[in-house]
């Protein structure tokens, strides 16, 4: 999530990155490494996710996930920066 | 992804530190309601209430006493109309439903002229239950000793007769149990001086000549055995305090702490709730954009739902229209259904009836959901039926399946819930920890809130009644 801000993309969430809403969610689709294992912190909230991977992929928490090199990953509702 | 989002690209809120609330908030459904294109019903209008019960602790040996919950057996659930079966899942001369609460066990039988009859569940010779399970029957016969009855209940075979001489056959039949219909929904009472189910729900059965079940089926059924006192568990449904914290995917999209509550002194039997969508909670701060909280139900529910994946507001759109939009080409698109003419309050928000003592339902069709909850043997245990009332068109397709989870499964993976079972997931993971908690307690009491839990103190005040007497 902190990456896609640092290029102004918007991601959807409620709790500023501390693992408490889930509003982050993302299904990580495809990695160039294995991805880092949840906290327990992530992994407690990604039990309460109310969504699901649509792609056969990986459910994480945005706010929470290092990407350890490059993903392709599906999140609705991300935003490019506003165009002035 | 889009290029038309003019927002900043910080994050706006802190959890940890949400705003506190000192001023209520407005309902909003009073704001919006009347604002919306299509009416809404005149009901959730003309019939708010600003009237609630007097604000009082709750004492916790309602929920944990075994001498309280069987004063409720005693005198309570024997004088209420229960909820026992939709028309629906006995359509057919012979089909037989089963309900059973608090020990007394009774069958709901579709009559040969289209009535529905109810009778103790119990077989006049040794008392063995009639029927176990929802089933077909020409008649009702007996599986121990083969005593037969008729449909209508009327004696037609005692085996070695002559060695029953004591039975006057014109006198033996089945007794009947009081069971009436509103709304498609077969209520039965074990008190035979009830007053009728329709005089029982008040006004609500006038507030509810605005919405059409006419056209709904029953898709699911999950019963869920839960490890709480059935009102702990009704009480997570009857008021939207707890989505922040407990569905806070849901903040950005209903005002929780504004919901609109209504209830009235003179109606104990049935309270209600109506629930806007596409308005943030008030425990963001500051307020997000319209664009925001359209993006926040995009993100997270439409996708369950629907697949869709994102939707941009037009000029001048508020979030709350462009929903309406996107929901109207949905159910056009993916089920062939013309909602265009159907008010916001249905299409897009949630209203709630509660029927005392134990029936919840929405007559919304974004949220068709009908609840039941019933005690377990001790005051520690309940069994929680959710169901979903589908809106169709054409053929009314057969009843969906009714599956049966035990403490700790898991509601997530029910496929015919879609979106709602990780949801209902969300509430069983406070649920499974609220009786050992209630008996933690160090004040004996639960200080509810109060506007926004009345309906707690409310229903409680009608138990109240019951056992006074």
């Amino acid at each position: 999530m902190a990456s896609a801000q640092s290029v102004g993309i918007r991601w959807p969430n409620v709790c500023g990155g501390q693992a408490q809403c889930g509003v982050c969610a993302v299904e990580v689709l495809e990695s160039d490494m294995p991805l880092p294992v949840p906290s327990l912190r992530e992994q407690q909230m990604l039990d309460r996710l109310s969504v699901k991977p649509r792609h056969g992929g990986t459910m994480r928490l945005a706010c929470q996930l290092v990407v350890p090199a490059s993903a392709r990953v599906s999140k609705p509702g991300v935003r490019k920066p506003a165009v002035s | 992804m889009t290029d038309n989002f003019s927002g900043d690209t910080k994050t706006h809120f802190d959890p940890a530190q949400p705003p506190e609330q000192h001023d209520a908030p407005a309902i909003v459904p009073r704001i919006v309601l009347p604002k919306d294109e299509i009416p809404p019903p005149r009901t959730l209008v003309d019939d708010a209430s600003d009237w609630v019960p007097a604000v009082k602790p709750i004492d916790i040996k309602r929920y944990t006493s075994p001498e309280f919950h069987q004063a409720e057996i005693e005198k309570m659930w024997s004088r209420t109309w229960q909820f026992g079966v939709w028309s629906g899942d006995i359509p057919n001369a012979g089909d037989i439903y089963v309900y059973r609460n608090v020990g007394q066990s009774v069958i709901i039988v579709r009559q040969r002229d289209g009535s529905v009859k109810a009778f103790r569940n119990s077989c006049l010779h040794r008392g063995r239950e009639l029927c176990t399970e929802k089933t077909h029957q020409e008649q009702l016969r007996c599986p121990y000793h083969a005593f037969t009855w008729s449909l209508e209940g009327d004696l037609k075979w005692i085996p070695a007769q002559w060695d029953f001489p004591q039975i006057d056959r014109a006198g033996f039949s089945l007794p009947e149990v009081r069971v009436e219909e509103w709304n498609g929904f077969f209520f039965i009472n074990m008190d035979k001086n009830a007053p009728s189910l329709h005089s029982y729900l008040g006004k609500m059965v006038d507030q509810w000549k605005d919405w059409d079940w006419s056209d709904r089926y029953r898709s699911v059924t999950v019963e869920r055995k839960l490890n709480c006192n059935w009102k702990a568990a009704m009480d997570a449904f009857i008021e939207t305090l707890h989505v922040y914290s407990s569905h806070p995917e849901a903040a950005l999209l209903t005002p929780d702490t504004a919901t609109q509550y209504d209830m009235y002194p003179d109606e104990p039997h049935f309270s209600r709730f109506h629930s806007i969508v596409g308005w943030a909670s008030a425990n963001l701060s500051p307020e997000p954009s319209q664009q925001e909280v359209l993006d926040s139900y995009t993100s997270v529910y439409l996708p369950e739902m629907f697949g869709t994946p994102e939707g941009d507001l037009s000029e001048g759109e508020s979030a709350r229209e462009a929903l309406r939009r996107i929901a109207v080409q949905v159910y056009r698109d993916r089920m062939g259904l013309d909602v265009s003419q159907m008010p916001n309050s249905e299409l897009l928000d949630g209203t709630e009836y509660l029927i005392f003592p134990h029936f919840l339902i929405w007559p919304s069709t974004s949220n068709p959901l009908v609840y039941r909850f019933r005690p377990g043997e001790t005051p520690d245990s309940c069994l929680w039926e959710t169901s979903l009332y589908l809106k169709y068109e054409g053929e009314q397709p057969a009843p969906g399946p009714i599956v049966k989870l035990d403490v700790g499964e898991p509601m997530r993976d029910i496929p015919e819930l879609g979106y709602v079972g990780p949801i209902l997931q969300q509430d069983c993971d406070n649920l499974e920890f609220i009786q050992n908690g209630m008996k933690a307690s160090g004040t004996g009491v639960l200080e509810v809130a109060r506007y926004q839990e009345a309906r707690i103190r409310h229903y409680h005040e009608t138990i109240d009644r019951y056992l006074a007497n």
